[in-house]
């Protein structure tokens, strides 16, 4: 019996090296079972820590998934900290009498600033190899992507200078 | 509470369980524990349990030809099963005795 094609997506939620490794056992119990809605969210649900814990024999694998959790918490950090700055510094809301505050909203942009710096520049040899990589093996949709990040702005620039109606 | 009280049936450790007669495959060692454990384990804990227990070499993959692939305990598993299965047995002989003190349950 083939699987149901929500299981089939759910399995998709796994990183590569997981897939290749337990895929097709999971395929194989989830058509002993008969699948279903609930089969589909049980693996689903388990999609996420295996991206944090890859097979330990993968060792590219484990690179991905640490350079991935390395990515996201600043991401989220960051963005955190971007959204508190938008809703008290920017909103020109500071405490009278504390001027240490604005002295830690100093602190907090210089780190923003030195933490994207680092993350950036140490992010840029792979970003290069994997453009070249994927230019080389002619994979046109893994190239969008990482342009994107270059592109994106761009973008913005140019809806920005879009003459209104 | 009972739900809580129900966490002794820890799934590494019924999937140890399940395999500490013989090697098995998922849809079998789903089977066993449902059977003989009373527990229903979903297809993504099994597989999460799975790569975890391979991971610490407390169980491993056996050759198969087909995509139900086996599993078997190791070494390490067999005595980290043992070890826990003897604290489990303590704490069950102890809540035995008390119950049948304080309750003259008949199972004491």
């Amino acid at each position: 019996m083939r699987p149901p094609a929500l299981a089939r997506a759910a399995l998709a939620l796994y990183p590569p090296s997981w897939r290749a490794r337990y895929g097709d056992e999971i395929l194989a119990l989830l058509e002993d079972c008969g699948g279903g809605p609930a089969a589909a969210a049980s693996v689903a649900w388990r999609a996420l820590p295996a991206w944090f814990s890859p097979p330990l024999h993968d060792r590219p694998a484990r690179m991905r998934a640490s350079l991935a959790t390395a990515l996201m918490s600043w991401s989220v950090l960051a963005g955190l900290g971007l959204v508190f700055a938008q809703l008290t510094q920017l909103q020109g809301l500071t405490a009278p009498g504390h001027p240490e505050l604005r002295w830690a909203y100093a602190v907090f942009d210089v780190t923003l600033a030195t933490s994207a710096l680092v993350a950036g520049l140490g992010g840029l040899p792979l970003w290069l190899l994997m453009l070249r990589r994927a230019r080389r093996e002619q994979r046109p949709r893994d190239t969008v992507y990482l342009l994107l990040p270059v592109l994106a702005p761009r973008a913005a620039e140019l809806l920005t200078l879009w003459p209104a109606p | 509470m009972t739900d809580r009280l129900d966490r002794w049936a820890d799934p590494p450790l019924l999937v140890l369980a399940s395999l500490a007669d013989e090697p098995k495959h998922g849809y079998a060692i789903i089977q066993d524990v449902a059977e003989t454990m009373g527990v229903r384990l979903s297809a993504g804990t099994l597989y999460a349990v799975i790569a975890r227990l391979e991971a610490r070499g407390l169980i491993e993959p056996l050759e198969s030809d087909d995509r139900r692939r086996p599993y078997r305990i190791t070494m390490a598993g067999a005595e980290a099963l043992a070890r826990q299965s003897e604290r489990m047995s303590q704490v069950a002989s102890v809540a035995r005795e008390r119950l049948g003190t304080r309750l003259g349950w008949a199972g004491a």
